[in-house]
């Protein structure tokens, strides 16, 4: 059999077959045990490990990015979200405080635990947020716009420049060992 | 975070990590981990040496300006006039 997609992917998708059988053939021409009996679940196991970065090596990206990747690493280094926790705030989510550094809220219904939560913005990070949106020259609700400013940058876009930066920089996948915008909610674990 | 010193249990609250603290994150105190974050995170998570700088240097003019409202308590106008000319003097020497 070819391999095409990780055990947790075919576990999901594979979740959500019974569903649409049941759907488009109609209940009485779908049984679950039939299916379990045709396409059992396999085992579900992790296939890759998030390395993390070092410090230096952050710093070395930190360096070469542009504005906009710089306050977005920086915002992903600093608060530990994911990147689309990231990637789908707005300004009406940041709240920069007298000393300068700042909270950022999440709703439950954003969060992957389902809990409302906040995380917090160095002043540093803040600072470059600032600059970002200066050289950006574009008022937007979002605080990363995409092309079009009236949505946010898409997750794809993030990720290539992201993994650019990790590449340049000396951080390259080796084998199941990977350099994600994940790697940075590892990070902050430690 | 952890390396930084902030207790386990806020960083999981943080990074909204999924795992047992599951039950204990109703009862968080937001504003205690955001004190703890400031004191033992803030630095610590800034990467850039000229940020570290500007950050020095705002603090310092928060000292400065601190200093400069409790001498104007103080020190009457004259006397303060006198003390910045000491203070030029002693910077020329």
């Amino acid at each position: 059999m070819i391999r095409t997609h990780s055990p947790a992917t075919v576990y999901g998708y594979r979740s959500m077959l019974p569903g649409l059988f049941q759907s488009v053939l109609g209940e009485e021409n779908f049984r679950k045990t039939v299916f379990d009996r045709l396409a059992p679940c396999g085992t579900v196991y992790l296939v890759s490990h998030k390395n993390i970065p070092t410090p230096d090596g952050l710093r070395a990206m930190l360096t070469m990015a542009n504005a906009q990747y710089k306050a977005l690493i920086g915002f992903l280094a600093c608060s530990g979200m994911r990147i689309g926790e990231v990637l789908s705030r707005k300004w009406s989510d940041v709240e920069v405080r007298p000393d300068g550094y700042a909270r950022v809220t999440l709703r439950a219904g954003e969060t992957k635990a389902r809990k409302p939560r906040y995380a917090f913005l160095t002043r540093e990070t803040v600072l470059w947020l600032r600059t970002f949106t200066i050289w950006l020259g574009v008022k937007s609700e979002w605080v990363f716009p995409g092309e079009n400013e009236t949505k946010a940058l898409q997750y794809g876009t993030a990720l290539e420049q992201i993994k650019r930066l990790f590449d340049r920089n000396g951080m390259k996948d080796n084998g199941p060992e990977i350099f994600t915008p994940h790697s940075s909610n590892a990070e902050s674990r430690t | 975070m952890r390396k930084a010193g902030l207790d386990s249990k806020y960083v999981s609250a943080i990074i909204g990590h999924v795992n047992k603290l599951q039950s204990e994150a109703s009862y968080l105190d937001w504003t205690e981990i955001e004190k703890e974050w400031v004191a033992k995170c803030e630095q610590k998570l800034t990467w850039l040496a000229d940020s570290t700088l500007l950050n020095r240097l705002s603090e310092e003019k928060n000292k400065t300006a601190n200093l400069e409202s409790l001498l104007s308590m103080a020190l009457s106008p004259a006397q303060i006039e006198k003390l910045k000319e000491f203070i030029a003097g002693e910077i020329k020497r």
